[in-house]
């Protein structure tokens, strides 16, 4: 379906805007919501009452949180919808707005991604299941690094450069919760489950992404610098099967998802340019250009010694800092990945700039588990 | 010894006798898919619905696949980190469980390991509450 939509009615970002990604502080949701909201319509060079959706992705927030928010642009009476999806919440909402946007129901549409960390439960709390360990996340992403080491041959020290590198991408990005160059050495410091230290995983904190996509009526009739667009060519969003015991999940999902996305962009891993990934942890940067089909299965490590995913190597993957350096506020994330991908299609990265960007792939992955992806490919 | 009782019920029995192991609930549905832990709920191989699904008993034996400590969370002497390990049981699942040791470099991938019930506090009748953790054969 998402194939025909989105060639017979064409989405494309016309404008994007964030707030900076940042520890928990006493600023309301509502500040910075707004602040991504109004630069993203800066950006677009469109007033409010032009949107006629809005797609709002949480996941910490609680019931609701939409109207409050965006009430203070002008309470236009436009359509407003929550969407929770774990840490693919925000690419969800976008892949939304993209959706409604193609099916015609409307011709400019709003994703925007917005939370603050805080206590939250998920849906396994109350599953009806009992569990007979139950560690945070990192221990099962501890053990996934592992698992890698020992299969591959793979030194904790090899895999840990994903975070040099994301933390040095995240430096040129005033948008990054962290934006502090570290050498190996310091990312080798604070273990904190099995061989991951604390540099090696995301920090958790608060922070707003939005993106404005427009059919191309909408473009043509509000005047729209087109050149300045990105246009959507796939989305896709899958949840985790049955894989066996010898498979790994989160990359066998990544893999059929992605696959997909090729299949609908008519493309293939070699013609992408530039990639934002869920690198929650270091090792996932690994498994997921894997996946990808950047490089081979447990050829990560040497993909990235190499520079192949540095600024300027055959495909810049997560140029933004990507979730380790530019941080990972849930909401907001899989829509801060569409702005940057954007940002580099346009050409306008400053010092992150993916020379000769066409095609870029944002991609995130929320626990449950589900895997959402995006291609969008630039058109001037 | 004061009467044992199950800190998840659901998950693995409580012999009568101390000496004797624990063994591991798990599901099986009439299609052939196992799993655990176990649940009523449905297939999600098949779709089958409760009426397909039987809870088994599992031998809580395999071998260690892999592990990590958490130096976030404690182990129950207080101040070693708390090592996590997955499990590749004798019935070909993998299960991710607590590895009940007070010192990671006794352990090494590939090595054979059982549950054991370790006490963890007593309910409100005074009864000693178990969970399952895993050892090494041969203790740790």
């Amino acid at each position: 379906m998402a194939i025909t939509l989105l060639r017979q009615r064409p989405v494309y970002v016309i404008g994007i805007g964030l707030h900076r990604y940042q520890k928990t502080s006493q600023k309301s949701y509502v500040e910075l919501g707004l602040t991504a909201v109004r630069e993203a319509l800066v950006d677009a060079r469109i007033s409010w009452t032009d949107v006629e959706s809005a797609y709002v992705g949480n996941a910490i927030l609680g019931m609701a949180p939409g109207r409050p928010m965006l009430r203070h642009l002008g309470a236009s009476g436009l359509s407003i919808t929550h969407i929770e999806n774990a840490s693919a919440s925000g690419s969800t909402a976008f892949r939304q707005a993209c959706l409604e946007v193609a099916s015609g129901v409307c011709d400019v549409s709003l994703a925007i991604g917005v939370d603050k960390i805080g206590a939250t439960l998920t849906g396994r709390s109350w599953d009806g299941t009992e569990h007979l360990a139950s560690p945070s996340p990192l221990v099962g992403f501890a053990l996934l690094t592992k698992m890698y080491m020992d299969r591959y041959g793979v030194s904790i020290e090899k895999i840990a450069e994903v975070a040099v590198k994301n933390h040095g991408n995240a430096a040129d990005n005033p948008y990054a919760q962290f934006q502090k160059r570290r050498t190996l050495e310091e990312v080798m410091k604070s273990p904190v489950a099995g061989p991951l230290t604390r540099l090696q995983c995301c920090p958790f904190g608060e922070g707003a992404a939005a993106a404005i996509v427009a059919s191309e009526e909408a473009v043509e009739r509000l005047n729209i610098n087109s050149s300045r667009n990105a246009q959507v060519i796939a989305s896709v969003l899958r949840s985790e099967r049955v894989y066996g015991p010898e498979k790994n999940m989160i990359v066998e999902l990544t893999r059929e998802t992605a696959k997909q996305a090729f299949d609908q962009a008519r493309i293939g891993p070699d013609d992408l340019d530039v990639v934002e990934l869920h690198d929650a942890f270091t090792v996932e940067e690994l498994l997921y250009t894997e996946a990808l089909g950047l490089c081979e299965e447990g050829k990560g490590a040497e993909f990235l010694a190499e520079g192949r995913s540095r600024i300027g190597g055959q495909c810049a993957v997560s140029p933004s800092g990507g979730l380790i350096g530019m941080g990972h506020p849930f909401g907001p994330t899989g829509v801060g990945q569409i702005a940057e991908i954007t940002r580099q299609l346009r050409g306008e990265a400053g010092p992150r700039q993916q020379p000769q960007a066409h095609i870029g792939l944002a991609h995130m992955v929320g626990i449950g588990q589900v895997c959402v992806i995006h291609i969008l490919r630039r058109l001037r | 010894m004061s009467q044992r009782i199950a800190k998840k019920k659901t998950l693995f029995t409580v012999p009568e006798s101390p000496t004797e192991r624990p063994s591991l609930l798990g599901g099986r549905c009439s299609c052939g898919y196992l799993f655990f832990p176990p649940h009523r709920f449905g297939c999600e191989v098949c779709g089958a619905g409760p009426e397909a699904i039987n809870i088994i008993e599992m031998a809580a034996t395999g071998l260690l696949k892999t592990f990590a400590a958490s130096h976030r969370q404690i182990h129950s002497d207080g101040h070693s980190p708390l090592i996590f390990g997955l499990v590749f049981l004798d019935n070909g699942l993998t299960i991710l469980g607590a590895i009940d040791t007070d010192d990671e470099k006794k352990l090494h991938i590939g090595q054979r390991v059982h549950g054991v019930l370790a006490p963890c506090g007593l309910d409100d009748q005074g009864r000693t509450i178990v969970d399952c953790l895993f050892v090494p054969e041969g203790g740790a």
